[in-house]
């Protein structure tokens, strides 16, 4: 027998969705770690969000955005559940370690210079409030469209563009200081 | 700062998994995200606490306990009403003199032969006998006056109501009672019959005993009624006794009149005596026929409504088994019907409340992002 789809539909088959797996595991990453600021709680939220993702894929709409804004979809609702549950309970405080501290120390002048770039990139980025910093994450870490990121934010693609345009704005201001 | 090289700097500070963890991923997107007890994760943690606490299941459970004795009460109540599967009313007499007359219910056994019930009925006349022989309040020493009445539906197949009305007659006949009045109406389907009878009251026993012995009927249904008019006989025998004491007083009394006067007024006062006494006479002749005769109602039904069951020989068989299995079937169409008037205002607040709780889920998780 052969099953037929509708095109709205999504391609159920394990191979469409180990597709997708393939091509979001290290963005997702990304942007729930940017979100959580916490490695360890990004790794346990990133394979929930995969997990369910498995379980949902056949509510998939195609006509309601792209896989990749789905999928991107219930990773957010995943992190700020845990996000919620930090809150409830013992708040954990683990620093995003940083990757080049150490190269730094051992290099010379350039590559100082290049982690003092950095260091004041984190330090402007500390000071995005949370929804920007997660704009940050959705467009550069996880290599989201505008589009894409309008949908997984539940805002119009030109808000999510303005939005993004100010928050570079601020972020460069910050980083010139 | 550029922006290019901003953009630079922003994708170099992308985080990336460690290879331990990308590779423990994929080895579970391999197997297909196999479900894993997550006893730290958000949804466990909501429905352990939500198990924790002692009131949600007590009225979950109390609930389902209310359901089922519903269940069971209203499964119950219609076999009550049905009479047990054969679908007969009960057999129940009812006295108001103390004569209690009361046959429990008819087992399916006795349903299922008419000799059998018939038999099951005669103790109800021992006891109403005894009713009868009671001495008077009065402490005359004759009996009391008691005025006895009884109704009985008799089941018969379509074609033979009027074999059955007959015998009615002829019971009537044995035992010298009358027809007050009698209809009989046959038709293909079945028929109706209906007699009002007086009976002699020392045979009426006997003579309803017949009657629920007749060939090719069965009894429906009985009811004895027993009043006591001793009260009311006491009263007309006294006036009456008053009346005649009176009347011959003035009897004398005209005997011994000197003037016209006195004749007329005598005579006037004789004649509305004689009025009263004619009066109490008929009340007392009324009332002996009524203590002396009883009045029963016989209804005879033809066709599938008092069709006569054909005896069997007690043994659980296909047709009992189908009967019981429909029975089954009714009582869970039952529970079904309950359980969704239960559970449909449970889904319609469900349903109402249902996008409030998704918005506040979602303002919930803002709130979140916005205090991280």
């Amino acid at each position: 027998m052969t099953a037929t789809s509708s095109p709205t539909a999504i391609d159920t088959s394990w191979e469409r969705f180990e597709a997708l797996y393939r091509a979001s595991r290290d963005d997702v990453y990304a942007y729930v770690a940017t979100l959580l600021r916490d490695r360890a709680g990004a790794e346990d939220v990133t394979a929930l969000a995969f997990e369910r993702a498995y379980r949902r894929r056949r509510s998939f709409d195609r006509a309601r955005g792209e896989e990749r804004a789905w999928l991107f979809g219930i990773a957010r609702n995943a992190a700020l559940d845990e996000l919620r549950r930090r809150r409830r309970h013992a708040r954990l405080a683990v620093d995003p370690e940083d990757p080049l501290a150490a190269d730094a120390l051992a290099s010379g002048e350039d590559l100082a210079d290049e982690a003092a770039r950095r260091a004041a990139l984190r330090a402007a980025l500390d000071q995005l409030a949370p929804r920007e910093r997660e704009l940050v994450a959705l467009k550069f870490h996880a290599g989201l469209t505008n589009a894409e990121i309008a949908r997984v934010l539940g805002v119009s693609e030109s808000n999510a563009g303005t939005l993004l345009h100010r928050t570079m704005a601020k972020l460069r201001k910050a980083c010139d200081a | 700062m550029h922006d290019d090289e901003l953009i630079t700097l922003l994708t170099a500070e992308r985080p990336r998994p460690r290879e331990a963890f990308a590779a423990e991923l994929d080895a579970r997107a391999a197997a297909r995200f196999p479900p894993r007890p997550r006893p730290g994760s958000p949804r466990a943690l909501r429905w352990s606490a939500w198990l924790r606490r002692p009131v949600i299941p007590a009225a979950v459970t109390a609930l389902a306990i209310g359901l089922v004795a519903l269940v069971i009460a209203v499964g119950g109540g219609g076999d009550a009403r049905v009479g047990g599967s054969g679908g007969v009313p009960s057999v129940a007499g009812d006295t108001q003199a103390g004569g209690a007359v009361a046959v429990p219910e008819r087992t399916m056994a006795e349903q299922a032969e008419p000799d059998a019930q018939s038999r099951a009925l005669a103790p109800a006349a021992g006891d109403l006998a005894a009713a009868h022989a009671a001495p008077a309040a009065g402490g005359s020493g004759s009996p009391r006056k008691v005025e006895r009445s009884a109704s009985l539906e008799l089941g018969a197949d379509a074609d033979r109501v009027d074999d059955v009305a007959q015998g009615v007659l002829g019971v009537v006949a044995r035992y010298e009672g009358i027809v007050d009045s009698s209809s009989v109406q046959s038709r293909q389907d079945g028929g109706e019959a209906g007699f009002q009878l007086r009976i002699p009251a020392d045979r009426l026993q006997p003579a309803l005993a017949a009657l629920s012995r007749l060939p090719d009927a069965r009894v429906l249904s009985r009811t004895d009624d027993t009043r006591d008019v001793n009260q009311a006989y006491v009263s007309v025998r006294r006036a009456l006794a008053n009346a005649r004491a009176e009347r011959a007083g003035v009897v004398r009394a005209l005997a011994n009149a000197d003037t016209e006067d006195e004749t007329l007024r005598l005579r006037a006062r004789l004649d509305r005596l004689e009025l009263t006494i004619a009066r109490a006479e008929r009340a007392q002749r009324a009332l002996d026929r009524r203590v002396d005769y009883s009045r029963v109602s016989v209804a005879i039904h033809g066709g599938a409504g008092g069709g006569v069951v054909p005896a069997d020989d007690g043994a659980f068989g296909l047709g009992d088994a189908a009967h019981d299995a429909l029975r089954v079937l009714e009582v869970a169409a039952g529970v079904v019907v309950i359980a969704a008037a239960a559970l449909v205002p449970v889904a319609v607040l469900a349903a109402l409340a249902w996008p409030l709780a998704r918005a506040l889920t979602r303002r919930r998780r803002e709130q979140a992002l916005d205090a991280a």
